[in-house]
């Protein structure tokens, strides 16, 4: 148990962003939120007409540290789900 | 309880607490206060467990939305009130009507409009049984005649506010709650026990929420949502219209007064009568719903309707268009006083 | 796999899937997540009811799920007082505008505020009324154009926007009173602008206090400053901005009350 904790605070387990987008708005306070710019609105527009968020790396892992600021900061509630790469969500 | 001189105020008061009334909430006002004044000496009987929550409001309308809030958790509260606060109360009661949250509430008619006079009046009629808040809205309407129907009327009050879910007003006036008068006192049983399923007290074990809510986003909602009120309504009518009809069988003349102005032509029914005249009284109990039926079915036998009321014509109204137009009907309306046996018969 | 949890991104309060009801870039969305949170961190998720306003507020229940009943404008505070004397161990809450808490309902504010019935108000103040357009509010600061000053607020009409902590802490019933900016500090860094946690992650600790202020009895208070670009007219990051260098000169933010010590500063 100990070991795995310390592991999930190393740089080497990484996480990423799951994106459910149809719900965003487009309001890009996250995007300016992740300390790692992992991060950007897209050229695409949802559902509700706004270009909605989208993680940067396609089918590649970034460099997120799991600090869930995106979450923290975005004032919806079904976008934004921070998993551990390759992993289930939380 | 066997045969006791009460006073109306107290006697209200006092059937409120005999149905679990758990909560009074209110604001003074002339000539109200009294059951105020009763309600608030009632905290910790340990005859009425069920009564924990007195709480003088500062106005009527924080009043009404405090008694909303506890209607819609499930639980009896009532507050008295008159005129003046019953139209600050229009628009919480417009609210629970539309989101089916029950409370009592007294009104005791004071001279309207405006500051009026603090001496009775039944002014309010129009107000309380035509549309008791904006939009529609409306509220099952009660009127006792003396100090020992007000306490049966104030069970039966509550018991129709939980049945049907919507606010009852129970109109008095300023006469009936300062008398005093010997009465048998009514077995009035609390209204429930434990509180509704709609409640909105916390999801607790129940898994899902309950939502009462009084604003639709689409008016197709809105339309749906209506017309399941008016069926209510229409329930509420064939089944809760009740009223009282002395002598009418083979009278020439009827009069037709509500609460207390039914006392004084009851006393003119009884000179009539001793004179020779075969004259009846027809006094509806339930203002809203009215009995038109039982008052329709009056017409076509030549008899000589007289309305009166402590207003300027306002229940004539009503029974003008239940009668129709080749009916005889007459109005003896009195502002600003009262009516005397003098003056009716 | 999914053994190791960072941080538990579900709040079971929520309805999962739906969008908010509210504008891009308003922190509305954001305080109901931090209520919903809160209550469940609090475990009364269960015992919880949302008492329901007018205004942006209003269409929070479409996305919370407690108990719900709707208030009139500005009587939440007196409908929650209800709920309390009949079920003292519900946990009320309700999310006033400015123009709900400060116009019509100031009050059924300031008389359930004076009593001191456990119950929490949280005020989003964002210097306009929202929902009907961006008419003048309670808050609106000297000078600011809404549809109804479209020359800017005058104060010699109008008065000067209404300090809500202010006002509640000159009575002696509130257990917590405070003010907090809940629009994020936009922040250059090279160029860029960015966006810190901080005032999510404070904001949610003093949702945690207002709650625990109830729980021990108290009436709270908090005023959340926050923004509405929609009727600023004004894009994200500049009504962000507006509200840090602008709107904080007249709200402030700061503990204005605090009689249980939840904030550790002992008893204010």
């Amino acid at each position: 148990m100990a070991a795995g904790t310390v592991e999930a605070r190393t740089a080497r387990a990484k996480w990423e962003v799951i994106i459910d987008p149809g719900k965003c708005k487009g309001c890009g306070i996250c995007v300016a939120a992740c300390p790692m710019g992992n991060l950007r609105l897209s050229e695409a527009i949802n559902s509700l007409g706004y270009h909605y968020v989208e993680w940067k790396y396609e089918g590649e892992v970034g460099p997120c540290t799991g600090c869930t600021a995106c979450y923290w900061v975005c004032p919806e509630y079904s976008i934004l789900e921070i998993v551990r790469s390759g992993g289930e969500g939380l | 309880m066997t045969a006791e001189l009460l006073r109306g105020a107290e006697a209200i008061g006092l059937a409120a607490l005999m149905s679990g009334v758990e909560a009074y909430l209110g604001y003074p006002i002339t000539p109200s206060s009294e059951i105020m004044e009763f309600m608030a000496s009632e905290q910790g009987d340990p005859r009425f467990p069920r009564y924990r929550a007195f709480l003088q409001a500062s106005s009527e309308v924080e009043a009404v939305n405090m008694l909303m809030g506890a209607g819609a958790a499930g639980h009896l509260a009532m507050t008295a009130t008159s005129g003046l606060g019953l139209s600050l109360m229009a628009e919480g009661i417009s609210h629970a009507y539309v989101a089916e949250i029950p409370f009592l509430i007294v009104d005791v008619n004071r001279g309207g409009p405006g500051l009026g006079t603090t001496e009775p009046e039944q002014s309010d009629y129009l107000f309380v049984t035509r549309s008791l808040g904006h939009g529609g809205s409306r509220a099952i309407v009660l009127a006792p005649e003396g100090v020992g129907e007000a306490m049966e009327l104030v069970n039966r009050g509550f018991r129709l506010a939980f049945d049907y879910r919507i606010p009852v007003v129970i109109l008095t006036d300023a006469i009936v709650v300062h008398m005093w008068e010997t009465v048998d006192a009514p077995e009035l049983r609390p209204v429930q026990d434990g509180v509704p399923p709609w409640a909105v007290r916390g999801k607790r074990d129940r898994g899902t929420r309950n939502a009462l809510t009084t604003g639709f986003l689409d008016s197709r909602e809105l339309k749906a949502f209506k017309e399941g009120l008016e069926r209510k309504w229409r329930r509420i009518s064939e089944r809760e219209a009740s009223y009282e009809c002395r002598m009418c069988d083979d009278a020439e003349v009827i009069y037709v007064a509500f609460g207390i102005s039914a006392r004084v032509a009851a006393e003119a029914v009884r000179e009539l009568r001793g004179r020779g005249t075969a004259a009846g009284l027809f006094r509806p109990i339930t203002l809203a719903p009215f009995p038109s039926g039982a008052l329709a079915g009056l017409r076509g036998k030549g008899i000589r309707f007289v309305v009166m009321e402590m207003n300027e014509g306002q229940m004539y109204r009503d029974v003008r268009e239940v009668l129709g137009p080749d009916e005889g009907v007459e109005s003896i309306p009195m502002m600003g006083g009262i009516i005397t046996r003098s003056e009716v018969s | 796999m999914g053994a190791e949890v960072r941080q538990a991104t579900r709040i079971g309060l929520l309805y999962d899937g739906k969008a908010s009801t509210f504008c891009p870039g308003c922190e509305q969305g954001l305080l109901l997540k931090l209520i919903a949170r809160a209550l469940e961190e609090l475990g009364v998720a269960d015992r919880a009811v949302t008492v329901g306003t007018v205004g942006c507020s209003s269409l929070g229940y479409l996305l919370f799920d407690s108990d719900f009943v709707q208030a009139p404008h500005g009587r939440a505070p007196a409908v929650m007082a209800g709920i309390k004397l009949v079920e003292p161990d519900a946990v009320v809450f309700a999310v006033q505008g400015d123009g709900d808490a400060l116009s019509i309902g100031l009050q059924e504010l300031l008389y359930a505020a004076d009593r001191g019935i456990p119950m929490t108000v949280f005020m989003y103040n964002n210097m306009t009324f929202g929902m009907t357009g961006g008419q003048m509010a309670p808050t609106t600061i000297p000078g600011m154009r809404t549809t109804t000053t479209p020359r800017g607020r005058d104060v010699k009409l109008s008065g000067s926007p209404i300090d809500a902590c202010r006002l509640l802490s000159a009575i002696d019933g509130p257990a917590y009173v405070r003010r907090a900016i809940l629009a994020p500090r936009p922040l250059r860094v090279k160029g860029k602008i960015f966006y810190s946690t901080r005032e999510a992650l404070e904001a949610y600790r003093i949702v945690l206090n207002a709650f625990r202020a109830q729980l021990k009895g108290g009436f709270s208070f908090v005023e959340f400053v926050g923004t509405c670009n929609v009727n600023w007219r004004m894009g994200v990051d500049e009504s962000k901005a507006f509200v840090h260098e602008v709107g904080a000169k007249y709200f402030p933010p700061g503990l204005c009350r605090d009689v249980y010590g939840l904030e550790g500063r002992g008893k204010v």
